[in-house]
């Protein structure tokens, strides 16, 4: 009973937080009054539907007993096709200009929308049956699937087949192919995911500074973690055998299918998950997004510097210093095991700071 | 083509056809979930290990986290987020 009410109080405070980043001016404790009492006069007054407006009851109510004029043009947007049928106290508060204003305004608007709707279905319509039929007859002029003549069965792939495990000393063809023959491409692909990352600090940084007293409350959820049990236990068991499913997939991307892309994925997700069962306080003791991005800044950087070895001496015809090794034992393939590596933490640490920056994010 | 393979292919395209039709965007990812899920068994059975795990961890994993908390960031988790998308029928 008790977990049922503090659900309640946390779906509340967070709206509240919704409202007063809305309107900056109306401190948190004002804007949010988790009476019992309030609550139900609401319910008398506007004939809403039942479902979820417990809310959004309470929230008018404390709106218009804290500040009308306050009261953003977004918030009085989204809810100006609710008011005409329930007519809320809220609207008619208002000064009467302005509520022409706000009867007249979407109507026009809506019925220019609703055209404009048909409209566009039939042309969405039209456009999707035609590039069905456009892919539909590509498909069937492609080669059968397996056969001799396929195009692709060419002597670069065959080079690739035959030579590859002499020249890169990869057992995993595919790993030779792309840290070895193509790792130029795969750089490409991190320094994506890294730029990507970059962006979302800029991006997310500067609004992060802003409404603290906001973000307090909901800090305490994001700290805790959920409060599901089944999902923390399933998640604790799970967590460790991930992560050393995450790092094998790393480690064996030159013997074994995986590699650095699908094994950094493995572990990105599965610090994620720690982060949304246990909250923040458990994952900041290993996992901060200043020390993410450092890892991921020196991986990337440790990439470019043996690959740009290994380009150098390739193309001046050098011996290359890292030996190729017995196929098939861990330590092999020269410098794939330790690119693997490399692009492995630069995938996990690019998914989950993207993760925790946009879960401290406040609109 | 084993009878296998071919009720996958089937039930990957009544997935990718029913998102269309749903109106919930949360029933909407779990249903593109399954997707990457029915994608990374057919890329297993086309003999491309690498790409079943890669599509198994992306698509299933990292796509869906990513998915569920862009929505719930935008409140639309909640059922009266649903009104509202319905009402102005985007």
């Amino acid at each position: 009973m008790s977990i049922i009410s503090e659900e309640g109080k946390k779906t509340l405070t967070s709206f509240s937080d919704w409202v007063s980043a809305n309107s900056p001016d109306i401190p948190a404790e004002v804007v949010y009054p988790p009476k019992k009492d309030d609550h139900g006069h609401g319910h008398d007054d506007h004939g809403h539907d039942d479902h979820g407006d417990a809310h959004c009851d309470a929230h008018e109510e404390a709106h218009e007993e804290a500040h009308e004029e306050l009261r953003s043009s977004a918030y009085e947007a989204l809810h100006a096709s609710d008011a005409p049928p329930a007519a809320p106290a809220a609207v008619t508060a208002q000064p009467k200009e302005k509520e022409t204003v706000t009867e007249e305004g979407p109507m026009t608007e809506r019925t220019f929308v609703r055209t404009l709707g048909a409209g566009y279905r039939l042309i969405a319509a039209v456009c999707g049956v035609l590039l069905a039929i456009i892919l539909l007859v590509t498909v069937a002029f492609l080669p059968r699937f397996g056969s001799a003549e396929n195009p692709a069965l060419n002597e670069v792939s065959r080079r690739y087949l035959e030579e590859g495990l002499t020249d890169t000393g990869a057992v995993n063809t595919v790993a030779g192919m792309i840290l070895d023959y193509r790792a130029f491409d795969t750089l490409g692909e991190s320094i994506v995911l890294f730029t990507a990352t970059v962006t979302v600090i800029f991006l997310l940084q500067q609004s992060r500074r802003k409404n603290d007293e906001a973000r307090a409350l909901e800090e305490e959820d994001l700290q805790q973690g959920v409060r599901s049990l089944p999902a923390r236990v399933v998640i604790g068991i799970a967590f460790p055998f991930a992560m050393l499913y995450g790092i094998y997939v790393v480690l064996n991307g030159h013997l074994s299918p995986g590699g650095g892309f699908s094994g950094g994925t493995i572990l990105g997700g599965t610090l994620i998950l720690a982060h949304l069962a246990f909250g923040e306080q458990y994952t900041q003791r290993f996992a901060t997004i200043t020390r993410c991005t450092g890892i991921l800044s020196v991986a990337l950087l440790v990439y470019m510097g043996l690959k740009s070895y290994s380009v150098l001496t390739g193309a001046n015809g050098m011996e290359s210093m890292v030996p190729l090794g017995t196929p098939g034992s861990i330590f092999s393939a020269g410098l794939i095991f330790p690119l693997n590596i490399c692009v492995g933490l630069v995938v996990a640490c690019t998914m989950f700071t993207l993760y925790s920056l946009f879960t401290k994010w406040k609109a | 083509m084993t009878f296998f393979e071919i009720m996958l292919l089937l039930f990957l395209i009544a997935c990718a056809i029913s998102i269309f039709f749903i109106k919930r965007l949360v029933n909407a990812v779990v249903v593109f979930m399954s997707y990457s899920a029915i994608m990374a068994v057919l890329w297993l059975s086309l003999e491309s290990p690498d790409l079943a795990i890669t599509e198994a961890a992306v698509g299933c994993g990292i796509t869906t986290l990513l998915f569920i908390l862009a929505l719930k960031k935008v409140n639309a988790l909640k059922e009266d987020g649903e009104a509202d998308r319905d009402e102005h029928n985007i």
